[in-house]
């Protein structure tokens, strides 16, 4: 194919010799351990000992202290699995608060943005960022890394996060630099793989199944041929990549070549759906249980198309039975489109429930149900039905009652007011037995300063 | 390149409040991504005015100038104490004379406790009291006739 000609590691565009006196860096910084690291946060009976995260109803570890790791306690183990080998050596154990994560990623974000020219929040505990950096006389760029290093530090100091920095050009190498950042202790939680000469190395030491966006089965298809690290699949022919995976495969090597294709989205793009889905702590047997979950969930998601300013056109609810307890297994899923799209919670309720009730089977104990909100178009747009016509004076007075109902529940805590068809003490509430306090946004779970 | 503090820029200025009044939190919180809230529990702090149950805004940062009033990581607890320095050493010191002062390095080597154990943790900006609410009247009773009418 033509494209083997393509070869060569960099472009002209990218190349030292251009005049340009700055060249553009692309940055990703990410929180260690970030949830274990938020435990910490506010609570010193945590900071230096061994500590892990639960995933919902307690199943699973999702974090891990360093300590936790320096112990050798895997990523992803069932609770029950560990339980006494985490008991023997005195680890804390968790449940996810997402209250307080969510509120420290916050002041993170918030945070990183004085430092880069344009961020993109990539999830949680990660961003992209932008920023220009010097050309050195010799025509190599100048390295980030004491700016890194600076970042890194002022974080640590003011959040009490600790953060890995890999500045690269694109945002694939940015990856990649974050993970050697992590890797070595040596390199301080900063690497700038951008500024240095030959970058192959280090390239090839990053294994094929590491390569941000490669999946299970493109880094099987890669093994296949030989292509086992991020240097060789940066210099394999593009035609063949291309006829694998198509643009995104070359839009990849591109970027693993230096050459910058995935621009940052500072803007998240609008959501084109959403979904709000648990299973449960204890089976659900009977049909008001399962009503009073997904009224639950449907209030939840509803609360989340208000806040995002869209309206949705069509309801799934589903269900299923645990895949392990011995019976058959049973997954079913009912949709509903509405006659006029909606975000009012009364209006989603009435014809989300009665999909419940056909979905329910009296001798499929369930494990788990969802909601799923789809064709969500701006609140804006909203067209007049013909059919429904709308009384402006009552639907504004509804829009003012569930802006109330949304902001009590923001103010004094989620659930502080709600439909009473979501049941009060529930049994099948997820199980948080480990939870520690929302001590950065309830003010009675705040930490104790001793006098 | 950076500037040393590239986060004391425009992020860091408070607004000025567009609307009526106050800004009351943008005050009391100046930098609301370093500031936490933490609830005081004891009496050492009396004399400089800050008692037990008040809330207390503080500052996240690793050092304090001498004189601060310093929230610092001793062992698994925060202790709310006043910074001072003498001949390079550092002391807490209370607002009650029923506590004496704590030698940090003397406290660490005697708790046996690591650098990571004993450290300045925040700087407390403000303390916030609420009163309490007042006992209800026995019945038949008026409130004094002399509270002045609206």
């Amino acid at each position: 194919m033509a494209c083997a000609r393509q070869r060569t590691p960099r472009s002209p565009d990218d190349n030292p010799q251009r005049p340009s006196p700055m060249a553009c860096a692309t940055v990703l910084i990410d929180g260690n351990n970030f949830y274990a690291s938020c435990e910490a946060v506010l609570d010193a009976s945590v900071i230096g000992r061994p500590l892990v995260v639960l995933s919902n109803n307690d199943g699973c570890i999702v974090a891990r202290s360093a300590e936790a790791r320096a112990l050798g306690i895997p990523m992803g183990s069932p609770y029950f699995q560990v339980r006494s080998e985490l008991e023997r050596h005195g680890v804390i154990v968790r449940s996810s608060n997402y209250s307080l994560y969510a509120d420290m990623s916050l002041r993170l974000m918030t945070s990183l943005e004085a430092w880069v020219e344009e961020l993109e929040i990539y999830s949680i505990d990660e961003a992209f960022g932008r920023l220009h950096r010097r050309r050195l006389p010799c025509g190599a760029e100048a390295s980030l890394r004491d700016w890194g290093l600076e970042l890194r530090q002022q974080v640590k100091r003011r959040l009490g996060l600790p953060v890995a920095v890999g500045i690269a050009p694109t945002k694939v190498l940015a990856k990649i630099a974050n993970r050697i950042a992590k890797r070595d202790p040596a390199h301080a939680g900063v690497f700038d793989l951008g500024a240095i000469a030959d970058p192959d190395p280090w390239l090839a030491s990053i294994a094929i199944e590491d390569v941000w966006g490669i999946g299970r089965r493109l880094s099987r298809w890669c093994r296949l041929r030989g292509i086992a690290d991020a240097l060789a699949l940066r210099d394999m022919p593009s035609g063949e990549l291309r006829r694998r995976c198509g643009v995104v495969g070359l839009r990849l090597q591109q970027e693993l070549r230096g050459l910058t294709c995935l621009p940052l989205l500072s803007q998240p793009p609008p959501k084109r759906e959403t979904c709000v889905s648990r299973s449960f702590s204890t089976p659900i047997q009977r049909r008001e249980e399962l009503r009073q979950a997904v009224a639950t969930y449907l209030s939840r998601a509803a609360e989340k198309l208000r806040r995002q300013g869209q309206r949705a056109g069509c309801i799934t609810v589903f269900v299923r039975s645990s895949p392990f307890d011995g019976s058959s297994f049973y997954s079913n899923a009912a949709t509903v489109s509405l006659a006029l799209p909606s975000n009012d919670t009364g209006v989603l309720l009435a014809a989300a429930l009665p999909l419940a009730d056909a979905l329910f089977r009296p001798h499929k104990p369930l494990r788990k149900a969802g909601v799923l909100l789809q064709q969500l178009q701006s609140d804006e747009q909203l067209q007049q039905h013909l059919l429904v016509p709308l009384d402006p004076v009552q639907q504004r007075r509804r829009e003012a009652l569930l802006a109330v109902v949304d902001q009590l529940n923001r103010r004094y805590g989620s659930g502080s007011v709600q439909w009473a068809a979501c049941g009060l003490q529930p049994p099948w509430l997820m199980r948080r037995s480990r939870l520690s306090r929302s001590a950065t946004t309830r003010i009675g779970e705040l930490p104790l300063a001793w006098a | 390149m950076a500037a040393a503090d590239p986060s004391a820029g425009a992020a860091g200025q408070p607004r000025e409040p567009a609307g009526m009044g106050f800004d009351l939190a943008r005050w009391l919180i100046p930098d609301p991504r370093r500031c936490l809230l933490l609830r005081v529990c004891g009496d050492s702090m009396l004399a400089a005015g800050i008692q037990h149950g008040d809330l207390l805004v503080v500052k996240r940062q690793r050092t304090a100038p001498a004189g601060a009033i310093v929230v610092v990581r001793l062992g698994e607890r925060f202790t709310l104490k006043r910074l001072r320095r003498q001949r390079g050493r550092c002391w807490l010191e209370a607002a009650n004379p029923a506590y004496p002062p704590l030698d940090l390095e003397l406290l660490a080597r005697r708790e046996g406790l690591t650098a990571q154990q004993v450290q300045i943790w925040g700087v407390a900006l403000h303390g916030i009291r609420s009163f309490p609410a007042p006992a209800p009247l026995a019945h038949g009773l008026r409130a004094p006739a002399h509270t002045p009418q609206p």
